[in-house]
């Protein structure tokens, strides 16, 4: 199996840091997206955390290629089950009480937190496991469809009924989360599994590029023939600032092949 | 935020959303509100955003504006559930409870940074707007992880999904010494079983032979296939 990827993130025009961190760790088909918040820069702290814990607990792990000689695989004894949603709720709850512990040591840091989307290769299908409203998405035969659902007010209005899809999309407040990784003691993330068929492009983003950039803008610019997956981040992030810029823009983009 | 509702003789035609601004209704396309009829004026009506509420004017039009039947002679400050009469058509004024939402979650208008709300406010102030509770986070499905199967992805619609050799079932997997139907997922009172029916069904590596609670995350072998419910 092969992984063909990009990662990309830019401060936006407005904001004068980056608090959006990123992990591409493809020999364990692992991509990861973190945006953090928090005063006083304390967001870089938090979506590092997140990051870095992920990376530590991954490399625990063996590769998904690893390739054992013939005469290891006959005398090894059975490896314990391995149960990638064990792994991944372990590890987020590891990562949230990091954050959490850290915030309550700083004063600068109190209440920081971060959001966090990642998608984990297993066998011929892909988990996604998130906290808050970074996003992964599923590029398919010219159709992106978004496959994690926001942990934010916005979305909740739409849940309930409060408000349409059409009118959340500038009737609702546009960032305020229901969930996020070291706010709370404990965090509820959600992990789903998704099938993978050859082509596939997964995009996992921050806010700001979906808040600046219209879907179909970002289908269009996926499907483009020719370009590779970093001509095609590129794009995403000129698109985004051309849109406003408002908040950092993180694109990481992953194909994965036979 | 208020909401409107356009309606022709009880028949529900359209919906508006109103921001802090001003919305124009009458004949043109220039109005904010077009509505296609000889009996109403170019421009006839506006609801405009005021600090004491939302304001409805009469424009000079032929036929005038009635609020609740009753033909406007000054302009008037709307009440939720107000009807805005313009000949035949009629405009249902709501205060959309997302103003209520936002009250109670403490007034969250800053951009500049994300903001993580309290869990109990929010369920109290869904409660008092009288949102619907949340449907469940997404709908189940069924996933190939391993194996050959019809496809790659079921969504768990009905309440009984069966699994097998049998082209009859709905997620078909290959495999020459499994039976017709190997196992059937069902759901009973919002909870989801793998039932096994043939002998190569297996959970946590053993051979599965009696019915199975499923958690989401949890996968399962038939034959040589290993489908995850997710």
């Amino acid at each position: 199996m092969k992984v063909n990827y990009t990662a990309l993130t830019d401060p936006g025009q407005v904001r004068d840091n980056n608090e959006d961190s990123y992990l591409t760790l493809p020999e364990h088909g692992l991509f990861v997206v973190a945006d953090g918040m928090g005063g006083h820069k304390a967001g870089e702290v938090a979506s590092a955390l997140a990051v870095e814990t992920l990376a530590e607990e991954a490399r625990k792990l063996p590769p998904l290629n690893a390739k054992m000689p013939w005469w290891k695989r006959l005398f090894r004894r059975q490896p314990p089950p391995f149960n990638p949603v064990d792994w991944l709720h372990q590890t987020i709850t590891r990562a949230n009480a990091r954050i959490f512990e850290a915030a309550q040591n700083s004063r600068e840091q109190k209440g920081m937190g971060t959001t966090l989307a990642l998608i984990f290769k297993r066998e011929t299908a892909v988990l996604t496991a998130h906290v808050g409203d970074s996003r992964v998405y599923r590029y398919r035969n010219q159709e992106l469809s978004q496959l994690t659902q926001d942990h934010s007010l916005a979305e909740e209005m739409v849940r309930r009924g409060v408000l349409t899809r059409e009118e959340a999309l500038y009737a609702a407040p546009s960032n305020v989360l229901t969930r996020a990784l070291g706010v709370r003691e404990e965090v509820a993330e959600d992990i789903i599994y998704h099938s993978v068929e050859p082509d596939d492009i997964f995009l996992l983003c921050s806010d700001g590029l979906y808040n600046m950039v219209d879907e179909k803008e970002l289908a269009r610019v996926l499907g483009r023939t020719g370009l590779s997956l970093k001509e095609k981040a590129f794009q995403m992030i000129e698109a985004a600032n051309q849109g406003g810029g408002k908040d950092n823009i993180t694109v990481v983009l992953a194909q994965f092949t036979n | 935020m208020a909401r409107l509702i356009l309606s022709l003789r009880g028949r529900e035609l359209d919906k508006f959303l109103v921001g802090q601004g001003k919305v124009v209704i009458g004949r043109t396309p220039e109005c904010d509100i077009t509505i296609d009829n000889p009996a109403i004026s170019r421009k006839h009506a506006a609801i405009e955003y005021k600090e004491e509420g939302y304001l409805l004017t009469d424009l000079g039009s032929s036929n005038g504006t009635f609020l609740n039947g009753e033909k406007i002679t000054a302009p008037t400050i709307l009440k939720p559930g107000d009807v805005v009469g313009l000949a035949k058509f009629e405009l249902l004024f709501q205060d959309t409870p997302q103003s209520e939402v936002q009250k109670m979650v403490g007034g969250l208008e800053s951009m500049e940074s994300t903001m993580m709300v309290d869990a109990e406010k929010m369920a109290k102030a869904f409660q008092a707007v009288g949102g619907a509770a949340p449907a469940a986070s997404g709908p189940r499905k069924l996933v190939v992880l391993k194996g050959e199967a019809n496809i790659k992805e079921l969504p768990v619609e009905r309440d009984v999904v069966t699994i097998g050799k049998a082209d009859t079932c709905d997620l078909i997997i290959k495999g020459f010494f499994l039976d017709k139907v190997e196992a059937t997922l069902t759901q009973r009172e919002g909870r989801y079983y793998l039932i096994p029916i043939g002998g190569s069904v297996k959970f946590n590596n053993e051979k599965l032979a009696k019915e199975q609670a499923l958690k989401v995350g949890d996968t399962f072998t038939v034959g040589k296939t290993i489908v995850a419910f997710t």
